[in-house]
């Protein structure tokens, strides 16, 4: 295999690897996700929540494997690029790497969100319950 | 199989048992603060997946970087020295999970003030 067909045989396989793990993760949390979603109160935050979940979690994926650069800083010729078997691979590494830490940053994102809904859920429920209380 | 690999994949196994074995200790002391602290079902759920995937996905993030400097016929311990070397990434990640999930955790507790244990 010539390092040319290396390049676009590895550069379309990362990019199915950066997508399988975008969805991985999002299999992984979503059925979690739905149960948080439908305790909330406000029906547009759960349709916004339920319907922004995925591109939340697998476009942090692909944005990942695209933000690695082939060419650098120093804007390499094409041919040099593909003269070195060794920078290709550890392009391809650091593409999924990169892919990788992105959805961690995501999930820490929606953990985030999902403790400041549970929060202000508490809240809701507390006013809720005492509000016929005071009612009476 | 090239010396570069294989310590490719012995830092993965590493790293990943790593996670593992951290996910196991944290993980009853966590599910029972959350099952306490969120009311709300599939909270519990969540946080936990969540933190098993931070841990899984940060160290094979690192752990699939970096170019070993190892070559075939070379020293065992200079094999150990690059395994050492790329899991250092990896624990290094795992150290920053840990803080950042503890600080979410600790601003979760302080703020829902979970059912004391009496």
């Amino acid at each position: 295999m010539t390092n040319e067909q290396y390049l676009v045989v590895s550069y379309f396989c990362v990019a199915t690897t950066a997508v399988v793990v975008g969805f991985a993760a999002y299999f992984w949390l979503r059925a979690p996700l739905h149960e948080v979603a439908a305790a909330l109160p406000w029906k547009a935050l759960r349709e916004l929540l339920l319907r922004l979940f995925p591109a939340g979690i697998v476009l942090p994926a692909l944005l990942g494997f695209v933000s690695v650069s082939y060419r650098g800083c120093n804007r390499q010729e094409y041919e040099k690029i593909i003269a070195d078997r060794s920078y290709l691979v550890s392009k391809g590494q650091e593409q999924i790497s990169a892919s990788l830490t992105h959805v961690v940053w995501a999930v820490f994102v929606w953990c985030a969100l999902i403790a400041i809904l549970v929060a202000i859920e508490r809240r809701f429920d507390h006013r809720a319950a005492t509000s016929p209380a005071e009612n009476k | 199989m090239s010396p570069v690999l294989v310590v490719h994949l012995v830092v993965l196994i590493f790293a990943v048992a790593l996670a593992i074995l951290v996910n196991l200790f944290a993980r009853r002391g966590l599910g029972e603060l959350l099952s306490r602290t969120v009311s709300i079902p599939g909270g519990v759920t969540f946080f936990r997946r969540a933190f098993l995937l931070l841990l899984i996905f940060g160290v094979v993030g690192q752990a699939v970087t970096g170019n070993p400097d190892v070559k075939a016929g070379e020293h065992f311990m200079e094999y150990v020295w690059a395994v050492a070397g790329g899991l250092a990434d990896s624990l290094q990640f795992i150290f920053l999970t840990l803080a950042i999930y503890l600080v979410l955790m600790t601003i979760l507790v302080a703020t829902l003030k979970p059912k004391d244990d009496k």
